[in-house]
């Protein structure tokens, strides 16, 4: 491929860049996507299970800031209660994620209308509704369609993932308080656990053949239909020569800057890392970064605030066995309801105990240690409550000209607060998961009221919108003040719903990728 | 920052280990299992523990009970815990990751799996047949009545 064949320039191989370039290649554009990462190589997953515990906390740590890997790029999150979490790889945070994948609801696309809160989106969830499917298909989801909390969908590729004996217990508990649970979707092969069910660990890193990220789903079919993919090559700038047009970027490979010619730039590198890049792309005619004359990039982060509630069971109960997440989930909560003091709402999704490692961190250090640990020890199982966090300005991305990466490009600081409103949700759920675990049988329960190392989930610096000084994207997300660069990542959500954010990431580039092949733009 | 820990801060760590992690009947507090090679080989070498490990060391030095009195060793174990339970509170990222090292360590050894009964053998993949997918479980929630927003 030569440089000026190229249409589209996608920056990121992750959820979104993957999916985009899926659907372009297959279609017949010329896509080359740039990926500052590596391949990763399914067998160097931990398959011993002791050693899991302290590669999570090591090479595979969410937190790029623990794994010393020259891929990554150094985040200051001094100024957070929340720490981001991402990979950096072919594949992205796909590589590394419990790839649980319920989608937003069709409220979430319209809480100004509904709650008079942030704002709509300039889309609907019966635009992306073909998208979440073909994505489903795409990555092959488990799960069981019927749910009665949210639109109906067609029938997922597997059966759920077995719920475990622990599962069914908390599902009848919900059903005697006469609240909604349902099995979690997951892009998860559940067949791989018929004949496997003991300690596993989060999906996260598990065996990978069962779990679909997409270097092993989308790539593969994209780079038959042509695309093509560089590794380890890192994007400086997206260059205009004008105040309109990028003609193509500057990236580092090797240690050498190379310049690349392009007709389309599109940014797949998560909410931090695209506004990272359109910052460092400033230029004389882009002061504030890269299509910014609505000073929005960066601004507008959200995580997904997180809480932590356990509950402990008397017996000698196993509750390691079975993967530690995405079993099942309540959205009894999910909508607002202003009688509860706040917006919007959350989902409660079950997790299981950990092994002994991390079980032990969750328990005091000292004399009572050993005490504790033989007690809880796979007896705890609990809940992950998951927050919908709304959009703040205060709360953004910046670059950080004082800590580098490997190739000598600002790192970025991440500055936010958590809100009133968000706090508030977070105190609620804990007080009603309180009443389903004892319900099940706890004796009794401990939380941790905000979980830090749980930005997961990574939303909203360059939103999407009809309104040029209040957005910076439009609806099919390319920037409202260039012709040719677009974003098709997490970037672009409104609002960030109280939901694992990855199906509607996909479908959103899904959508995008399938305007441009009908429109051109 | 030096990040070469000293046989010093060295043994202060050893010392923090037999703190956090004290004797369980037969198997010595983790400090004195002889484990600290499997903390230099997994987190010590890592630039983020060790840069947290170092910080916190450092910190203890610095502590007044410990400038008073000469040396952490020499001081009461109740001002030792004071000590680290103000790390905790007050230092919570570096003082997380030292705890995290610690305990990942202490975890994966031998005697500990043994004495915890997590045998891998047994636990990791046995070989148990999980019944298939029994819809029955949903039969209640089915009832519900789909209660999405339509918008």
């Amino acid at each position: 491929m030569k440089n000026n064949e190229i249409d589209y320039l996608v920056i990121g191989s992750g959820a979104s860049g993957a999916a985009f370039s899926w659907k372009l290649s297959k279609n017949g554009a010329k896509v080359l996507c740039l990926e500052q990462g590596e391949f990763i190589d399914p067998n160097s997953y931990p398959k011993n299970k002791n050693h899991l515990e302290i590669a999570a906390l090591t090479e595979w740590n969410w937190n790029s800031n623990f794994r010393d890997n020259k891929f990554d790029y150094p985040i200051n999150n001094q100024n957070t209660p929340i720490q981001p979490l991402m990979f950096n790889a072919v594949g992205g945070s796909t590589i590394h994620y419990t790839a649980h994948t319920p989608r937003f609801h069709p409220s979430d696309f319209k809480v100004r209308t509904l709650d008079g809160v942030a704002e709509d989106w300039p889309i609907n969830y019966f635009n992306l509704e073909k998208y979440y499917d073909e994505n489903d298909i795409m990555m092959g989801c488990s799960g069981i369609a019927g749910d009665p909390a949210n639109p109906s969908r067609t029938k997922r590729s597997y059966p759920p993932v077995p719920l475990g004996n622990d599962g069914e217990m908390i599902a009848k508990a919900f059903d005697r308080l006469n609240w909604h649970w349902w099995p979690s979707d997951n892009y998860v092969n559940s067949n791989y656990f018929r004949n496997k069910w003991g300690f596993i660990g989060s999906h996260a890193l598990m065996d990978r053949p069962s779990v679909s990220s997409t270097d092993n789903k989308y790539w593969p079919e994209a780079i038959k239909y042509g695309a093509k993919i560089v590794t380890g090559a890192r994007v400086k700038k997206i260059l205009t020569n004008n105040q309109k047009r990028a003609i193509g970027v500057e990236y580092i490979k090797d240690g050498k800057v190379n310049f690349i010619k392009v007709n389309n730039v599109v940014l797949a590198c998560n909410a931090i890392g695209t506004a990272r890049l359109l910052l460092m792309s400033s230029s004389e005619n882009h002061q504030n970064g890269l299509g910014n004359s609505s000073k929005l990039i960066g601004k507008n982060l959200m995580f997904h605030p997180y809480a932590l509630i356990r509950g402990s069971f008397e017996g000698d109960n196993k509750f390691y066995n079975g993967p530690t997440a995405n079993i099942l989930m309540s959205q009894q909560f999910y909508e607002t309801d202003k009688s509860r003091g706040f917006d919007r709402g959350f989902s409660l999704q079950m997790v299981r105990n950990h092994g002994p490692a991390l079980t032990a961190l969750e328990l005091d250090w000292g004399e009572n240690h050993h005490k504790q640990f033989s007690e809880s020890f796979g007896n705890i199982l609990g809940f992950s409550i998951i927050a919908e966090d709304l959009p703040e300005e205060k709360n953004y991305v910046s670059l950080n000209n004082n800590i580098k990466d490997s190739d000598g490009l600002p790192g970025v600081n991440i500055n936010y607060t958590l809100s009133e409103n968000s706090r508030k949700i977070l105190d609620f759920a804990i007080n009603k998961t309180d009443k389903v675990l004892k319900e099940a049988g706890a004796k009794f329960t401990f939380n941790t009221p905000l979980m830090r190392q749980a930005g997961w989930h990574l939303m909203g610096t360059t939103k999407m919108g009809d309104n040029p000084q209040n957005s910076v994207t439009d609806k099919y997300g390319k920037m409202h003040d260039m012709e040719n660069v677009y974003i098709i990542d997490g970037s672009l959500f409104v609002t960030s719903a109280s939901v694992n954010p990855t199906p509607t990431i996909q479908a959103l580039a899904l959508m995008i990728a399938d305007n441009l092949l009908k429109n051109g733009k | 920052m030096e990040n070469k820990i000293t046989e010093l801060n060295k043994k202060l760590l050893i010392e923090i280990m037999n703190i956090m992690i004290p004797t369980n009947d037969e198997i010595p507090s983790a400090g004195n299992m002889g484990i600290y090679k499997q903390l230099e080989k997994y987190f010590i070498k890592l630039n983020s523990y060790n840069k947290s490990i170092i910080t916190i060391l450092k910190s203890i030095n610095l502590h007044p009970y410990v400038r008073i009195s000469g040396s952490f060793f020499s001081i009461d174990f109740e001002k030792k815990i004071e000590i680290l339970k103000w790390h905790e509170e007050n230092m919570i990222d570096d003082f997380n990751n030292l705890k995290g090292s610690i305990f990942a360590i202490y975890y994966n050894d031998q005697r500990v799996i043994k004495k915890i009964d997590w045998d891998q053998k047994k636990n990791n993949y046995k070989k148990v047949k999980i019944p298939n997918w029994d819809q029955s479980i949903l039969e209640k929630v089915n009832k519900i009545e789909p209660f999405w927003k339509k918008i």
